[in-house]
């Protein structure tokens, strides 16, 4: 039986997130998340400068530019594994698994306890979309094809 | 602020999830969950929920088991149950208990152990909503209005629903025909085939497959991977 993932909104209000790793994979995320309130912790021993500019757009955004330690994972609610460093990346999903953390890591599709949908936003509305057959590009285009029919509304 | 995440459920608890609205999560978890539990509001007859394969009875979602699944309830009513052993080790519980104070309480104790929680119609006890969702054979989308206007969003799924095997199928072949193309020709090649009606045409009457072999014989033929 295909084991599917639940789509589920998740209140990040009074929440951190963890970014361990700070090059082209956090830039993503973080431009997702910027003005949104939301706090962040980028832990790594060196910072693309996207990243960095990215930051300005967050009140509160801890960064730490040396190797990931287990004291990261205290007091975040989500983690993300982003290096380029596969052990490095596995090493966070252990610890953040041990602790009951919802993680996500690079090079390992599927392998997190939880993936990031093809989102689609406005005021009111969140739109995901997730491939059941771990195709991402399924998803991104089925969330252009909503955005058009919104458009066309 | 809100973010969509898709977990992957090892656990849930559905606190009064043997009838009404629980039985409908229940039912909804149950697609998802590698172990799911009922505690009852009240007594309970039996040892365990079976939940046919087929459509969810209860679930407003066209969503389908594949296959029967026995759900175990709790020999104990939530009211005289250890919540804390109970809540433990679980990624996500849910609650249609009448009781505030028992509702607080499974609240305080998903929050110790990092358990993500949703009581039904009580927002300021919940961390995690459920989206009204639509399935497909290659997608799953989910569609919530942040818990404000779930009524909205039921309707907007409906009219969702009719446009998604189109959309489907649209993205589908968009996915393959990108995987098939060198990475600096792929816009390009996209937007080409998608302003050719011959291979719109295509794909509406013949279907991805053939689409795909259109679209790479003619349009695609120097951008190949």
């Amino acid at each position: 039986m295909t084991k599917f993932r639940l789509p589920i909104c998740l209140n990040l209000d009074g929440l951190r997130i963890l970014f361990v790793g700070a090059g082209v994979g956090t830039a993503t995320k973080l431009s997702a998340l910027r003005g949104s309130g939301i706090a962040v912790r980028i832990v790594a021993p060196i910072i693309h400068d996207v990243v960095k500019d990215l930051l300005h757009d967050f009140d509160d955004a801890e960064l730490l530019t040396r190797p990931f330690q287990e004291a990261d994972l205290e007091g975040v609610a989500l983690v993300y594994g982003m290096t380029d460093d596969v052990s490095c990346n596995q090493r966070v999903a252990e610890l953040s698994r041990q602790r009951g953390l919802w993680f996500n890591v690079a090079h390992q599709r599927g392998g997190g306890s939880f993936t990031s949908p093809a989102l689609w936003n406005d005021d009111t509305l969140q739109v995901a979309f997730h491939s059941l057959d771990s195709q991402p590009g399924t998803a991104v285009a089925a969330r252009d094809a909503y955005q058009h029919f919104r458009g066309a509304l | 602020m809100y973010m969509p995440l898709m977990i992957d459920l090892r656990r849930a608890v559905v606190f009064g999830g043997e009838r009404g609205e629980g039985l409908q999560k229940t039912q909804k978890l149950s697609l998802f969950a590698d172990e799911l539990l009922v505690v009852p509001e009240g007594r309970f007859e039996g040892t365990a929920i079976t939940l046919p394969a087929g459509r969810l009875s209860e679930v407003g979602e066209d969503l389908s088991l594949p296959q029967e699944r026995v759900v175990p309830v709790h020999p104990k009513r939530a009211h005289d149950s250890d919540l804390d052993s109970l809540i433990q080790g679980a990624s996500f519980v849910t609650s249609d208990l009448s009781d505030r104070r028992l509702n607080e309480q499974i609240a305080s104790v998903a929050k110790t152990h990092n358990v993500l929680c949703n009581i039904i119609d009580t927002k300021d006890l919940c961390n995690a909503w459920f989206m009204s969702l639509l399935e497909s054979p290659h997608l799953m989308g989910g569609w919530s209005t942040k818990a404000t206007a779930t009524f909205y969003v039921t309707r907007l799924r409906t009219e969702i629903q009719r446009r998604l095997p189109r959309w489907e199928k649209e993205a589908h072949f968009t996915a393959l025909l990108r995987e098939k193309i060198l990475p600096q020709k792929r816009l390009e090649v996209l937007r080409k085939a998608w302003s050719s009606w011959r291979v719109r045409t295509v794909l509406r009457w013949r279907g991805v497959d053939a689409a795909l072999r259109f679209a790479l014989s003619h349009t695609a033929k120097e951008a190949l991977v």
